[in-house]
Formats: C-alpha cells, sequence, structure tokens
C-alpha cells in the first residue's frame, strides 16, 4: 500500500514550522503517535543462548547455564552474558519475548526479507518502513535507517540512510565536493537560496501539472524531498548524523532522531561482538560475547528512553517501543567446529512503549525443535504456528494501525499489546 | 556526412507497437529515454534536431546508439545492477596482497566488474548469448592480471576504459561468466553451505529460478542434529525437491572450493584437482538438471543448452529496460521476447532492440488513468550510474575522490543514497525521489554548475561545453541571454523551455546579477536550478 504523499507534504509545511517551536506535539485526539526503534542482529542469533530456556530438549545449551526467570519472563541465566540477566531483571514488566517465529527458509538473504517483510517477494516495505509511511505526524525523516537491512517498496521516500560511513553528514555540511579529487567550493548563500526557491516554485507547478498517474506520483516525491531536504539542512546544525561507532552511541542518535520529533521509526544494526558476527557456524560461544554487549547497550536504552522528554508525553520511554530481532536461529545442535547452522525459527524481543510485558509467548518443542503453536490472543501454547507474518500484524498494531488492511490472513498477536 | 546521417539515408524508419492502454512516448521525449538507456547519456543536438523534425528516425537512432561504444559500457552497469556484483567488499582486499591500501578502490571496482564487463563485451560483439557461459575468455585489467593467474589474448578489448581480452591460465574449464573469479568472489560460501549459495546464484541469475526463495518447512520427524540433517536432504521429500536439482549443480563448482575463505593465495585461482570434492562433500556428482557432466567443463555447455537460459536472459534484459521486476504474469510478454531473441541469432542487440520496442518500453501513461497499471513505470528516474555519466557529458565534472567513484560505491559514495544498489543490503534500485538523492543531486549540480561556467567562460564559444552564446559581459533580457537559456534548456532536457521557465530563470540571473555576483557564478546557479530540476533527472 502506498501512503499518501500529498497529504504528507500538505503537512509538512506545517511540521516544519513546528519544527521551530517546543517539540512536543500530539495528535489532534491528543494521543501519542508510538514510535520505533530497531535493533538488528544480522546473521542469525542462537536464542539458546540467552532468550529461549530450552533446556532439556535437542538443542545443546551454553556451559553454566541454567534457567532465570523474573516477573513472568523466563531466559538462559548464562554465566558469559551476565547483562542478559540484569536487562531482564530491570525491565521484566516492559519486556516480551516471542520465540518459534519461522521465517520458512534458512538463507540469510532471504530469511532477512522474510522476518521484515513476511514475503519473500520484492517491491513490499519492511515493517519499519511500512510504520514510518503510516505515521500520522509529517515527519522529516519518518524512517532514518542508521545502518542494517532495508527492504523498500512503494513507500521508498519514507526512507532515509545515513551511509556507512556517515555520507548523510558530509552532504548535509557540503564537504563532499569540497574533498573530491577535483574540489569545487559551495556556492553563496545567496545562490543557495535562490536556486532552491527557483527549484521550488518548479516542483509546484510540477505538482499542479501532473495529476494522476506515476508522473503525479513522482512531483509529490520530489516536492515532499525537496521540503525535507531543506528542513533536515537546518536541523543538520547541531545532530550529528554521522556519529557514533558503538551500538549504544549509534542506539542514542537514533534515540535522538526520535526525540526530536525528525523520525518515527529508527534501525540499528549491531554486527556482534567485535564485528565477529552473529552467524557462528564455528565457535558458537562467540554468543557470549555479542549477548553481553547487546543487552548492556539495551540497557543503557532503557535508561535513555527514561532520561530523554518525549514528543508528546513526560518521557521518550511512555512514546517508543524497542524491537529487537535477528532474521534466523541456529540448528539445535553444534557441528563439529562448536558452531551452530542456521535454523529457521527463531526469536524476538519487544519492550517499551504499548509492549504488555512479563510475557514469553511460542516456543521450542523439545524433540523436534520446530516453533511451537500459540495463541495469539492469551498467549498460550494454541494452534498458531508464528510467522513473520504475525510479528509485522503485532508492530503495526502496537503503531496504532489496524494491521488487517496489511495482512488480512495474519492477525497480532495480541498477548504482547496493551 | 556523419554516420548518424548516412544510416538514415539508406534506412526505413520503424515504428514501435503501441498498447491501446497506454499513451506513448514519441520523438525527442522517446529519443531522450532511449539514449540515457542505451548510452547512458542525453541525446546530442543533432539527434534531437533530427528526431524533432522526423520523428519516425527515432528508431534509426535507436539502432545507431546500440552500435555504440556506450552501449557497450551502459549495458555493463545494467548487467552490475542486476547480478549485484558491485559491492563494496570482498573477503580479501588490496593489503592482503601486499599492495598500498590506496589501490583498494581500483581492486574492489575491476573485481565487482569482470562479470558485467565481460557479459557486455558479449552483447557487444554480436556474439551469441550461449557465449556468456561458454567463453573461454574473459575480460581483465592490469591489476586483475597483476594478481590472478590471467593473461591477455588477442581480440577485440572493451569499450570500458582499461578491460582486454584475457584468459584465465590456472586450468579452469571454459565457462564465461560462470568460470570467472569475479563472480565467485561476490558468490562465495561457507564451508557447510558446500557451494549451494553459488548454485543457488546460477540458478537466479541464468535461470531466473531461484531456489532460496522457496518456502521451506522443516518436517518435523527429522532429527534435530548436523548428520541426520545431511540425510535428510537425500531422504525427505520436502528437501529433496529442492536439493536434487541444487547439490548436483553445486558439486561442479568444487573448483572453487576454498580451505581458507580470506586467503588471497586460495581466492586468487581455480583449484582443479579439488573438482572432485563436490561428490565426496555432497555425494553426488555433477550434473544438470538430471543431466549426468563428466565435469565442470560441462556445466556452461549445459547452460547454454537449456531453453530456461534464454528465457531468463529475456525476462532480466527486459526488466532492465522497463524498470520492473517481470513474473509470472508477463509468461507471454517473456515468451515473445525469448522468440525474436532466437530470430535473431540470441545476439543481446536483438533482444534489447526487441526489448525498446515493446509498447511498454515507451509508454508514458494511462489512456484512462483510473485504470493504470501501476507496475508499469511510465516515469523513469535517472539511477546514479546515469546521473554520473550524464552530468559528466554535460560539464565535464566527475566526482571522484581517491578513486572512489562517488555515484558508484557505498563504502565512502553515495550510490544507495542516490537510490541506487550497493550489492548486498540495497538490491533493488529505488525508482523514487527521496530525500538523500536530492541532497545528492544537490551537491552534485553544484559543482558540476561551478565547473563548467567556469571553464566555459575562461576559453572561447567555440570551444564551450554549454555557454555557446554568451559572454560574461552579456547581461540578463539580452538576446543572446534568452539564447543561451534556451540552449541550455534543451540540452539539459531535451526541449524548449515554456515561457514561465525563461521568465523564471531571467529573474534568478537578475537577482544574482544585482546582488553583485560574477558572471561565472550566476551561470553556474541557473545550470544548477536546471541540473536539480525533476525535467533533467527523469526520463
Amino acid at each position: 500500500m502506498r501512503v499518501s504523499r500529498r497529504r504528507l507534504v500538505q503537512g509538512l509545511g506545517a511540521a516544519l514550522a513546528a519544527a521551530a517551536l517546543p517539540l512536543r506535539r500530539a495528535r489532534g485526539d491528543g494521543s501519542v503517535e508510538r514510535k520505533f526503534l530497531f535493533i538488528f542482529c544480522p546473521g542469525g542469533w542462537d536464542p539458546a543462548w540467552a532468550l529461549a530456556p530450552v533446556f532439556g530438549s535437542v538443542a545443546t545449551m551454553p556451559d553454566g547455564a541454567v534457567l532465570g526467570s523474573v516477573g513472568g519472563i523466563d531466559f538462559v541465566d548464562n554465566p558469559a552474558s551476565p547483562a542478559v540477566k540484569a536487562f531482564f531483571t530491570a525491565n521484566a514488566a516492559q519486556s516480551a519475548l516471542l520465540h518459534g517465529v519461522e521465517a520458512r527458509s534458512v538463507a540469510h538473504d532471504v530469511c532477512l526479507r522474510l522476518i521484515l517483510t513476511g514475503s519473500n517477494l520484492p517491491g513490499r516495505d519492511d515493517w519499519p518502513l511500512l510504520l514510518a509511511a503510516l505515521g500520522t505526524q509529517p515527519r522529516i525523516m519518518p524512517y532514518v535507517n542508521l545502518s542494517g537491512p532495508v527492504y523498500a517498496g512503494p513507500n521508498v521516500d519514507a526512507l532515509v540512510r545515513v551511509g556507512q560511513s556517515g555520507q548523510l553528514a558530509s552532504l548535509l555540511d557540503g564537504s563532499p565536493t569540497l574533498g573530491a579529487d577535483a574540489p569545487v567550493g559551495l556556492p553563496s548563500a545567496a545562490s543557495t537560496t535562490a536556486v532552491d526557491a527557483a527549484l521550488a516554485r518548479r516542483l509546484v507547478r510540477l505538482q499542479s501539472a501532473a495529476s494522476a498517474g506515476r508522473a503525479a506520483t513522482v512531483a509529490a516525491s520530489a516536492a515532499l524531498a525537496e521540503e525535507r531536504r531543506i528542513a533536515l539542512l537546518a536541523q543538520a546544525e547541531d545532530l550529528d548524523l554521522a556519529g557514533g561507532d558503538t551500538l549504544a552511541e549509534r542506539a542514542e542518535l537514533a534515540l535522538e532522531c526520535l526525540q526530536r520529533g525528525l523520525s518515527r521509526v529508527a534501525m540499528v544494526e549491531y554486527y556482534g561482538h567485535r564485528g565477529l558476527t552473529w552467524d557462528t557456524h564455528g565457535a558458537n560461544t562467540n554468543q557470549g560475547g555479542s549477548y553481553e554487549e547487546l543487552f548492556t547497550a539495551l540497557s543503557g536504552v532503557v535508561a535513555s528512553l527514561e532520561a530523554r522528554p518525549g514528543e508528546a508525553s513526560a518521557t521518550l520511554a511512555e512514546e517508543v517501543c524497542v524491537v529487537v530481532m535477528s532474521e534466523m536461529g541456529r540448528f539445535p545442535t553444534l557441528n563439529s567446529r562448536q558452531g551452530k547452522e542456521h535454523w529457521t525459527y527463531t526469536s524476538t524481543l519487544l519492550f517499551g512503549a504499548g509492549v504488555r510485558g512479563g510475557r514469553s509467548v511460542g516456543g521450542y518443542d523439545a524433540e523436534t525443535y520446530l516453533g511451537a503453536p500459540v495463541d495469539l490472543d492469551e498467549g498460550g501454547p494454541g494452534d498458531t504456528p508464528l510467522t513473520p507474518g504475525h510479528l509485522g500484524a503485532t508492530l503495526l498494531t502496537l503503531g496504532g494501525h489496524d494491521s488487517a488492511e496489511q495482512l488480512p490472513d495474519e492477525p497480532p498477536i495480541r498477548a504482547v499489546v496493551t | 556526412m556523419s554516420p548518424l546521417f548516412a544510416l538514415l539515408a539508406c534506412t526505413t524508419a520503424t515504428e514501435a507497437p503501441v498498447a491501446a492502454d497506454t499513451t506513448s512516448l514519441e520523438g525527442p521525449a522517446l529519443l531522450r529515454r532511449l539514449s540515457l538507456d542505451l548510452r547512458g547519456t542525453l541525446p546530442t543536438e543533432a539527434e534531437l534536431d533530427l528526431v524533432t523534425t522526423t520523428p519516425d528516425a527515432v528508431w534509426t537512432v535507436s539502432d545507431i546508439m546500440l552500435q555504440s561504444d556506450a552501449f557497450e559500457r551502459r549495458f555493463a552497469d545494467l548487467v552490475a545492477e542486476s547480478w549485484l556484483t558491485r559491492v563494496d567488499e570482498f573477503n580479501v582486499g588490496a593489503v592482503d596482497y601486499g599492495m598500498d591500501a590506496a589501490v583498494e578502490p581500483l581492486l574492489v571496482r575491476d573485481v565487482g566488474d569482470e562479470v558485467p564487463v565481460f557479459l557486455a563485451a558479449v552483447a557487444a560483439e554480436d556474439l551469441p548469448w550461449s557465449e556468456a557461459v561458454e567463453a573461454d575468455w574473459t575480460m581483465s585489467t592490469e591489476l586483475l592480471m597483476s594478481i590472478w593467474s590471467v593473461e591477455r589474448i588477442d581480440g577485440r578489448d572493451s569499450a570500458a576504459e582499461g578491460w582486454v581480452r584475457a584468459r584465465y591460465t590456472d586450468g579452469r574449464p571454459p565457462g564465461g561468466a560462470v568460470m570467472t573469479n569475479g563472480m565467485w568472489w561476490r558468490y562465495w560460501s561457507a564451508p557447510n553451505n558446500y557451494n549451494r549459495t553459488r548454485a543457488a546464484a546460477i540458478g537466479r541469475l541464468l535461470l531466473c529460478d531461484d531456489w532460496l526463495v522457496r518456502p521451506i518447512h522443516i518436517d518435523p520427524s527429522e532429527q534435530t542434529n548436523v548428520g541426520a540433517l545431511e540425510e535428510a536432504v537425500r531422504t525427505q521429500p520436502s528437501c529433496v525437491g529442492c536439493h536434487d536439482s541444487l547439490d548436483p549443480v553445486a558439486s561442479a563448482l568444487f573448483g572453487y572450493w576454498w580451505f581458507d575463505l580470506y586467503d588471497p593465495s586460495e581466492m586468487q585461482g581455480y583449484h582443479p584437482e579439488r573438482e572432485f570434492l563436490g561428490e565426496r562433500y555432497l555425494g553426488l556428482a555433477p550434473a544438470w538438471f538430471g543431466r549426468p557432466m563428466s565435469g565442470p567443463a560441462d556445466l556452461g555447455p549445459m547452460i547454454a543448452d537449456d531453453p530456461r537460459y534464454y528465457r531468463c536472459a529475456a525476462q532480466r534484459t527486459a526488466g532492465s529496460y522497463w524498470r520492473r521486476t517481470l513474473g509470472d504474469d508477463d509468461f507471454d510478454t517473456i515468451t515473445a521476447l525469448t522468440e525474436q531473441f532466437a530470430a535473431g541469432d540470441y545476439t543481446m542487440r536483438s533482444l534489447v532492440r526487441a526489448v525498446v520496442r515493446e509498447p511498454e518500453y515507451a509508454a508514458s501513461g494511462f489512456v484512462d488513468p483510473a485504470a493504470a497499471d501501476e507496475a508499469v513505470v511510465t516515469l523513469r528516474v535517472m539511477q546514479p550510474s546515469q546521473l554520473a555519466t550524464t552530468v559528466e557529458a554535460l560539464t565535464g565534472y566527475a566526482w571522484t575522490e581517491g578513486d572512489y567513484a562517488q555515484l558508484d560505491n557505498d563504502a565512502v559514495g553515495y550510490r544507495v543514497l542516490a537510490g541506487g544498489v550497493d550489492g548486498h543490503g540495497v538490491t533493488v534500485p529505488s525508482e523514487l525521489p527521496s530525500v538523500t538523492r536530492a541532497l545528492v543531486e544537490q551537491r552534485l549540480a553544484e559543482a558540476a554548475a561551478r565547473t563548467v561556467a567556469y571553464d566555459d567562460l575562461a576559453v572561447p564559444a567555440s570551444e564551450r561545453r554549454l555557454l555557446t552564446e554568451v559572454d560574461a559581459d552579456d547581461a540578463p533580457g539580452s538576446a543572446a541571454y534568452a539564447r543561451q537559456l534556451r540552449v541550455l534548456h534543451r540540452r539539459i532536457h531535451g526541449h524548449e523551455p515554456d515561457d514561465e521557465e525563461l521568465a523564471e530563470d531571467q529573474a534568478l540571473a537578475t537577482t544574482l546579477v544585482e546582488s553583485g555576483a560574477a558572471a561565472e557564478e550566476v551561470w553556474a546557479a541557473v545550470i544548477e536550478l536546471q541540473l536539480r530540476d525533476p525535467a533533467f533527472w527523469t526520463y
């Protein structure tokens, strides 16, 4: 589904004016538009290391690990990753775990697309982009992708990538052509202002002339992009979009974008401890350092959410739902290199605003390690095997949207929605 | 007489069929689309003049474009976009070869370009498309020949600068693209994957049949240990359905088997002595969908003997030029194109010619907007590679930094931010404007416009690129100014400006002149405006 660009263009002018004012804003009905921070762990994490306490099953569990249980959340209390226990001890009440979500592939690229879009077909917006496009507040960077996978379809113009080495910041400060092999200085401010004004008039005329079809779509997108460009240049003076190397630093930057109302959705990728990746075909113990660093950062995210003012709430914690996920899980048993192969079932962690916490939904069969069917409403055992579509529907519901419009055949997991 | 007019004199113009439900571009607008797609640059003044006066000449001009060197270079760009070979990093880099780190951009570019440049050469030489998987030659550069077992051979070199005809000397069998390092550096295999990723790439890229997108479902009866899983792929129906065809193809690729995934001595060459490992690891001898191979040398010929290969070429080529993914709904269209491909002796030029003459290619809209098919891309947005080549051709400005082409990489460049693909994370180009693209356009336009304005006004009019009608002391409102503005619009947008646009340009120039800006700065602003105008970057 493509979200109306004309509506957004009309709204952005007012939003930009508002951007100069104190940023606390609410929707017309006084409610707060929920925002999302996605933290993506590419390569396929091993839920059995930290998230899914499948003791007594076929799965090889980490040495020294025991069942951890706090506030309704069961997890793997693993001495190699104490930050996991610390996180759940402090945040179980606002956290929910989804287990046994079946991606239906064991190939990274395909699983990525499936877990993020619910389909293996190209041309579909992923969950972050869809949520950004469905947002009711006009924003300069509806979905800011600081790093991580993106699947873009009809709403691609809601997406803003920062670039793998912070290229967006360079574009904003004008340095890329100054530092080029053939350096060229920037035009004067007067020239830039005059060209921008002339271009804006052309874009208005273009929109008037293109009343339907693709021409209208391109014209509206161009106008929206231009308004966002000007607004982003204004914001860039005190926003370092190139900032941060670590997960914690990048997550802070993401939260800054959410706090300022620049974005509804942000994504940060976490590649694993020391860049060793989550794809542990050898040395599955490398999951330990990654989970430790991840959950240390997640505790920092919680603290930052609580310390930051929200757009229309006392704290950002009241507005932001955090989604921590990986495209696949790992095979239950170790291979000859003490690693684990791919597995089509995985787990997802949700916490924060809108999440009915203290819940673990789904699981892994003790003998087959297949995902356990669940009751979507109650969260206990049931008849429904979890799919990426259920995850997407849940995220849309958390965002305040009717997921049936996008995913009519895959209802949300209401058990984890307040 | 120019080659263009010589050819026109002895050919009869033909017309593309027009679909009943779409409106079509004609004349200069269609010429512009053809030129950007076939050559990656705008039409020349002479071509525009010709098609303006003789609209039917557009297809003859199109045929001339197909014969140009620029077609070969542009075709390589389209292959790279579709085959996803231009990535920013490979498992090893320049430093691993003991070279200076500054060589890295060149190495990455050359490795990523080997397959696209080779396939473009097959197209440009009018060789049958079977050559793409059967050739005993490739294309290479001095840099690649210095680190791989590749030697230059006689034959036509590429139109791409620095690329020459070459041949691997490490004992690999002939096989065109599927026997290149460029292919398998991009599509490598993890140890327990046993080349299945590579076989899947062959299916996806050459047959348009992707094993990987088939949903899998784990049978609860399967035992969850690795050994049993390997057994399951031979015995469980839900596994056998894919693995019985996938694994024999993977088995043919063990000459590329690397015992260390990050060792240049492993990766740089083919290992004939490892060919037998396929059967040992996978338990299956090399075969192509039930047809046994005597060895990896049979892989290319068997692909070339598979009708799906040509059908897939038609499907991919149409998708590249129509800017969408063709699927099951296009079955009849793909069949018709494949027949035309066959009638053209399976030369890529014959296929491209057929593709651009289909009604969908020229579609500009729908007769009944309410019945519009959103899948049909009636207005295209220039991809980063087109922006780079077009702006350089117009202004002389090439945006590079430390040997990185800034619109063709994402390590330090702006390819993805401008809507392109990076080969790994972003695999489908964006067909719509975005805020990051607007920023890239701004910076590119600023630099290019200032470059050409200062360069042009420093030399006689006869040596200029764009500012051919004015002197530095001409004032807005003068006849020369108006003439120059018309020329700029025509050169950059492909059509004459309307009165409103002319007045706008004059007003912009007047504002800047009155602010005391130098003539170079004034003209830079005017040119920048034309380059950022959607009339330039859409087609």
